[in-house]
C-alpha cells in the first residue's frame, strides 16, 4: 500500500508519493529567470535554498493559468534536489493498493505519458502517478 | 593505440582505487546516494573505455555493475552488506582483467562468468521487489510542525551543517540591518559577538567542504609526461595557486576538464622537440595552470607555449563536421573563428584524436561538462606560434561574497562588488546627452572617457507590465563595471547598499544560462540571481570594434558588425528610459 498526495492541474488529477512532498506553499515571491526554458517559472527561496519553480501547465502543454489565479507550490524532493511544482489545488491523500495498478499508455490522453510512472484504478477514476524525476530532467530546455 | 592504452591503464588503477574507497564509505553510510552516484560514475568510466578499446569481457562486467548501481540508486533504500560484497567481488574481477591487460596488452582469454550470473540474479530480485520498499513509516506531511528532512539530496553531515550555517548568516545579516528604537552599547556588543561566532562556524564548515586544487594535480603531471613522451615531445607542467580551495563536489568535474585541456595542449598545441628547436623555442614545451579566486568565481587558466590555434585548420574541421558550410566558414574572421573550438559538434565521437582514456573528448564536451557545474569556459588568447590560453571559471558554491543589488525595472539582480568601479546617479536627460552611438554601439561619455553601454533590460528581456507609472524624468544610476581591463556601464533604475551574500547553486535547468553565475538569498529573504559580469562583457563587448571605440582608435568605415555585435542593438532611447 502506498500513500499518494493528489493534485489538480488543468482539470487533471495526478499524484505524487507522499514521501516526496516536502511542503505545500502559497504566495511566495517568484523571481523570474531570463532565458530559462518555458516551463521554468523562476526561482523561490525555501528554507535558505534556491528552488526552481516548474510550471506544470507549461510542461504538459495545458492551457495557461487564468489571470489572477493563485497557484500552489508543491515542494517536491527529487534526486536533483528540491523543486517547486506549480499546481491548481491539492487534494486528499489517497491510499492505493498494489493490485489496482493499471497499464499506462492507454489511459494517458491528457498529458505526455513520458511524465507518468504508473497509474492506478480508483473507485471511479484513474490516478496518474507523476514521475518527478522525469519532470525535472533537462532536455535542452534553454531558449537561447 | 599504445598511448591510449597507457592512459587507460593509469586511469583504470585510479578508478579502481576510487571504487575501493567509495565501497568502504558505502559500508559506513549505506543510505548515501552520493556515494552510489560516484560508484556509478566509476563504472561508467570503465564501460566507456572498454567499449572504445574493445575489451568485451571488461565491458560485460562493468555493464552489469552499472545496471546494478543504477537500480540501487533508483530503489532509494539502504544498501545491504550483502550487496556491497557483491560489488566488491565485481571490483575484484575487474581488477584481475586490468592486471592482465597491463601485463599482456590484451584481455584474459576467459573469465569466471559466475559473478555476472550472481549479479543478474540480484538485479532481477530487486526489480521484482521494486516499488514496494520503504513506505512503511509514513509521516503525514500536513501535520503541523512536522520537521522535513534536508531539502536537497545531499545527505552527509557537513552539507546539512552548511545549510544551517547559511541560514544563520542570513539571520546575522538581518540583525545587522535591524535598527532597534533604543540603542544600547551592550546590545550591539552581543550582536557583534554572535556575528563573529557565526563567521567562525561558517569558516570551519566551509573548510571541511573544500579541497585545495593541488590534490587533483598530482597525477595530471604523470598523464602529461606519458602522453608527451609517446609523441616525441617534452613538456613541463607548472601549477600556480595549488593551495586555492574548490568545493569538493566540483573537484572531479574540474579534474576531467583539466585532463581534457592538458591532453589537447600536449597533442595539438606543443610542438615536437625538434620543431621547437627549429623555431628557436626552448626544447621543453611548457603548460601552466594558474588558479585564483575572485568574487563569486574560481578561475583556472590553462596556458601553453605551443603553436597556437590555426584558423584555417579550424575552418576546415568546422566544414568537415558539418557545423558550417564552406562559404560561411570563410566569412568568419581569424580572430573569431578560433572561438568555434567550443561549438557543439566541433569534436565528436568519430574523431580519431577525440578520446582520452576511452572517453570522448574535445572542447565542446569540456564546455558541456563545465556548464553543468554552473561554470564557463572560453578562449582567452591564442597567437600563432606563441600558444593558447584557455580560461575556465566555476562558481564558488557557499562562498560569502559582497554584492550590490541593481534594479532593472522592477527586477533586482546581484553584482559582486569586485566588478564595481563606481555608481553615478543622474537624471535621464543628462544620460541622453552623454550617449553617443558609434558604429551601432552606444557609449556613454563621461570626463572624456568612453564607456560602452550594455542595455540590460533588453538582454534580460524585461517587460514591464505597467510602464506608465514611472515619473517623467526619473533618477537613474550609471553603474560602471570593469572586467578584464575594460570599463563599461549599465543603466540601472536603482541601486541598493552592499551586503554579504552566500553564493548558492542553481538547478541544472538554470546553471547553463550564461548571464548568471549563481543565485543568492538577500537579507530580505528574497532570492536574487547573480549576474556573471565577466561572461556578459565577453559576450557583448569583446569585439575588436568595441575595443577600438573605447580607445578612441580610428575605425574603418567598412567594418561589418559581426554576429556577436549584432546581439545588441541600441533600443530607442525614449522607450528605454520609460
Amino acid at each position: 500500500m502506498r500513500k499518494i498526495c493528489t493534485f489538480m492541474i488543468g482539470g487533471i488529477r495526478f499524484g505524487i508519493d507522499v514521501l516526496k512532498v516536502m511542503s505545500i506553499l502559497q504566495n511566495i515571491e517568484i523571481v523570474r529567470v531570463p532565458l530559462a526554458g518555458k516551463a521554468v517559472k523562476g526561482i523561490v527561496q525555501y528554507r535558505g535554498h534556491i528552488i526552481t519553480v516548474i510550471d506544470l501547465r507549461k510542461k504538459f502543454d495545458l492551457p495557461d493559468w487564468e489571470v489572477g489565479s493563485n497557484p500552489l507550490h508543491a515542494i517536491i524532493k527529487t534526486k536533483k534536489g528540491a523543486f517547486s511544482f506549480l499546481v491548481d489545488e491539492v487534494g486528499e491523500i489517497q491510499e492505493i493498493q498494489q493490485n489496482t495498478k493499471v497499464e499506462i499508455g492507454k489511459n494517458v490522453q491528457e498529458i505526455d505519458s513520458f511524465y507518468v510512472s504508473h497509474s492506478y484504478k480508483l473507485d471511479d477514476s484513474i490516478l496518474l502517478i507523476l514521475d518527478a524525476e522525469k519532470v525535472v530532467e533537462v532536455k535542452s530546455e534553454l531558449s537561447v | 593505440m599504445e598511448e591510449e592504452l597507457r592512459i587507460f591503464l593509469s586511469e583504470s588503477y585510479e578508478t579502481l582505487n576510487s571504487l575501493d574507497r567509495e565501497l568502504i564509505q558505502l559500508g559506513k553510510n549505506p543510505e548515501s546516494e552520493e556515494i552510489l552516484r560516484t560508484i556509478h560514475a566509476n563504472f561508467q568510466t570503465f564501460l566507456e573505455s572498454s567499449k572504445f578499446l574493445h575489451f568485451s569481457k571488461l565491458e560485460s562486467l562493468t555493464h552489469i555493475g552499472e545496471r546494478l548501481i543504477t537500480q540501487l540508486i533508483q530503489s532509494d533504500s539502504e544498501v545491504s552488506g550483502e550487496m556491497i560484497t557483491t560489488i566488491l567481488k565485481l571490483n575484484m574481477a575487474i581488477r584481475e582483467i586490468i592486471f592482465h591487460i597491463d601485463e599482456t596488452g590484451s584481455e584474459p582469454p576467459s573469465i569466471n562468468n559466475s559473478i555476472i550470473q550472481d549479479v543478474e540474479e540480484v538485479i532481477k530480485k530487486s526489480e521484482a521487489e521494486g516499488m514496494i520498499g520503504d513506505i512503511n513509516d509514513v509521516t503525514d506531511i500536513f501535520m503541523a510542525g512536522t520537521p522535513t528532512p534536508g531539502v536537497s539530496s545531499e545527505s552527509d553531515l557537513t552539507d546539512r551543517l552548511m545549510n544551517t550555517v547559511v541560514e544563520m548568516i542570513h539571520v546575522r545579516e538581518k540583525l545587522f540591518n535591524f535598527r532597534p528604537s533604543v540603542k544600547s552599547y551592550e546590545y550591539s556588543q552581543v550582536i557583534a559577538r554572535m556575528a563573529s561566532l557565526v563567521s567562525d562556524v561558517y569558516t570551519q564548515v566551509r573548510n571541511s567542504k573544500t579541497q585545495p586544487v593541488g590534490t587533483l594535480v598530482l597525477n595530471l603531471d604523470k598523464i602529461i609526461k606519458d602522453t608527451a613522451k609517446q609523441l616525441g615531445k617534452s613538456v613541463i607542467l607548472r601549477i600556480i595557486g595549488k593551495e586555492k580551495e574548490v568545493d569538493s563536489k566540483l573537484l572531479e568535474g574540474l579534474r576531467i576538464t583539466l585532463v581534457q585541456l592538458l591532453h589537447n595542449s600536449v597533442t595539438h598545441g606543443i610542438e615536437r622537440t625538434d620543431q621547437r628547436i627549429a623555431n628557436d623555442k626552448s626544447p621543453d614545451g611548457s603548460i601552466t595552470i594558474e588558479c585564483y579566486q575572485s568574487g563569486e568565481l574560481f578561475h583556472a587558466i590553462v596556458s601553453d607555449d605551443g603553436g597556437g590555434l590555426d584558423p584555417d585548420k579550424i575552418r576546415k574541421k568546422l566544414v568537415e563536421k558539418s557545423v558550417l558550410f564552406t562559404e560561411e566558414a570563410a566569412k568568419i574572421p581569424d580572430d573569431e573563428v578560433i572561438h568555434y573550438i567550443f561549438k557543439d559538434g566541433y569534436a565528436g565521437l568519430n574523431d580519431a584524436g577525440g578520446f582520452i582514456g576511452g572517453r570522448p573528448s574535445g572542447m565542446d564536451i569540456a564546455k558541456a561538462k563545465i556548464e553543468t557545474m554552473g561554470g564557463r569556459i572560453f578562449l582567452k588568447n591564442s597567437s600563432k606560434g606563441k600558444g593558447v590560453d584557455i580560461h575556465l571559471t566555476l562558481p564558488q558554491v557557499n562562498a560569502i561574497v559582497p554584492v550590490i543589488c541593481v534594479n532593472f525595472g522592477k527586477e533586482r539582480y546581484a553584482i559582486p562588488k569586485i566588478y564595481l568601479v563606481e555608481i553615478v546617479p543622474m537624471d535621464s536627460e543628462t544620460l541622453i546627452k552623454g550617449i553617443e552611438v558609434i558604429q551601432g554601439h552606444s557609449v556613454f561619455i563621461r570626463r572624456g572617457k568612453r564607456y560602452p553601454l550594455i542595455y540590460m533590460k533588453q538582454i534580460l528581456r524585461y517587460e514591464d507590465p505597467d510602464m506608465k507609472e514611472l515619473p517623467e524624468n526619473p533618477l537613474i544610476h550609471i553603474v560602471v563595471l570593469e572586467n578584464d581591463g575594460m570599463q563599461f556601464a549599465m543603466v540601472a533604475d536603482g541601486v541598493s547598499d552592499m551586503e554579504e551574500a552566500v553564493v548558492r547553486s542553481m538547478s541544472s535547468q538554470l546553471s547553463g544560462i550564461f548571464l548568471f553565475s549563481g543565485a543568492t538569498i538577500l537579507s530580505d529573504e528574497k532570492p536574487s540571481l547573480i549576474l556573471d559580469i565577466g561572461e556578459i562583457q565577453r559576450h557583448y563587448l569583446n569585439s575588436k570594434l568595441v575595443k577600438k571605440i573605447v580607445n578612441f582608435e580610428e575605425i574603418e568605415v567598412d567594418v561589418v558588425p559581426t554576429e556577436i555585435q549584432n546581439n545588441i542593438e541600441p533600443p530607442f532611447l525614449e522607450e528605454f528610459l520609460k
